[in-house]
């Protein structure tokens, strides 16, 4: 193989490297590290609901379910784990395919259904705590 | 004096440069003209040197894409008129890139075979017995990821791709996807070896990307996140029929 042939056999070619900033070249990019990042605040907050566990099997448990910080950064995580859920299950019609013979169930009951189980499951497992007492009305 | 438009172009030369520079025209404006038509006057008129990809010039090819002012295109859809400000044309993002505005492609041919993106059979049947006969219905279940043209802008727009070149990406997925989902077709099982391997379809973080710049509307996103539901599905429904190891 001569010199030609091996630049054609093997070209030397350049790539350009991601930047570290690449999120910030587009909006939709940057929308998706938000919503990923989102995940940090719930991972932290059941690390603490955790951790409370362990305090309550220790006997050691000390409650600060009243305190405003933690009532304001429980809030905030409540509102990115309904915005996961919601977004989530507004794609469900179009991830999940349940079969009815040669097609596929419709999107739109798929979706009904899954928003129908978020609501029920709700509902239901409130009902159980509060039966339980472990929820004061 | 005729209406112009500026063009800066990346050029590169692997014989003189060691990295990529923009080098810029200007191409006489015309309200019926694509990009195609100003790259091909520059390559006409102005820079015989200047290297580029294209064939049909009807969006059906897959040849021509570039990004253009950072997004993923085909030149042969994209008119001059909603660029009048000027445009920055550079090879597609994420692929090594040869010459100019051309890139190396062969990674994605090896993974786009490596899904087998035809119809698999374990047994052929003689062509006496006649052809395979499919219902509206499951035509429609493939067609959309059948209109794929391998123009790879949903490479050149996955960010997952770019900082991971192992990722099978968005193309060789749907197509994967078409294929499973084609009646007639018997090669999942072959297929998920791939597409559940560790650079398969659970390296994808749903960015999105891929679907909002696919020229033919395919959506691979789509075809993706299917094919995890699936792919967990059926593990799942293997581990309950066969819960002591049965899988061979």
């Amino acid at each position: 193989m001569n010199e030609g042939e091996a630049a054609l056999a093997a070209p030397r070619t350049y790539r350009r490297a991601l930047s570290g900033g690449w999120f910030l070249s587009r909006r939709s990019y940057f929308l998706y590290v938000v919503r990923e990042l989102t995940v940090v605040f719930m991972v932290a907050w059941l690390a603490w609901f955790l951790y409370e566990v362990l305090l309550l099997k220790q006997n050691a448990f000390t409650s600060l379910s009243g305190n405003y910080v933690v009532l304001a950064f429980s809030a905030v995580c409540l509102f990115f784990t309904l915005w996961h859920a919601i977004t989530f299950l507004n794609l469900s019609g179009l991830i999940l395919r349940v079969p009815l013979g040669d097609r596929f169930a419709p999107p739109s009951a798929i979706k009904a259904l899954s928003f129908g189980g978020l609501i029920g499951a709700t509902l239901v497992g409130g009902a159980v705590m509060i039966y339980l007492g472990y929820v004061k009305l | 004096m005729a209406e112009t438009v500026t063009i800066k172009v990346q050029r590169f030369n692997p014989e003189t440069d060691t990295e990529p520079r923009l080098q810029t025209y200007e191409v006489p404006y015309k309200e019926d003209w694509v990009l195609l038509d100003a790259i091909t006057y520059i390559k006409d008129h102005l820079d015989p040197t200047l290297s580029y990809r294209w064939s049909c010039r009807m969006g059906i090819c897959g040849s021509c894409g570039m990004n253009v002012n950072g997004y993923p295109r085909l030149t042969c859809s994209t008119h001059l008129r909603d660029f009048r400000a000027g445009m920055t044309v550079e090879p597609l993002a994420n692929f090594p890139v040869i010459r100019d505005l051309v890139i190396d492609i062969d990674d994605f041919m090896a993974k786009l075979k490596s899904v087998k993106p035809w119809i698999v059979r374990q047994l052929e049947q003689p062509l006496g017995a006649g052809e395979f006969l499919q219902s509206n219905n499951q035509v429609d279940n493939y067609r959309q990821f059948s209109q794929c043209i391998n123009c790879m802008l949903c490479y050149a727009a996955c960010p997952v791709y770019g900082m991971e070149n192992e990722f099978l990406g968005p193309a060789a997925i749907a197509l994967a996807r078409r294929y499973n989902n084609d009646s007639r077709d018997q090669g999942a099982a072959d297929r998920v070896k791939v597409l559940a391997a560790s650079d398969g379809i659970w390296d994808c973080s749903f960015v999105g990307e891929c679907s909002a710049a696919c020229p033919k509307g395919v959506d691979p996103a789509k075809a993706i996140q299917q094919t995890k539901f699936d792919t967990v599905n059926g593990f799942v429904m293997d581990a309950m029929l066969t819960p002591f190891g049965g899988r061979g």
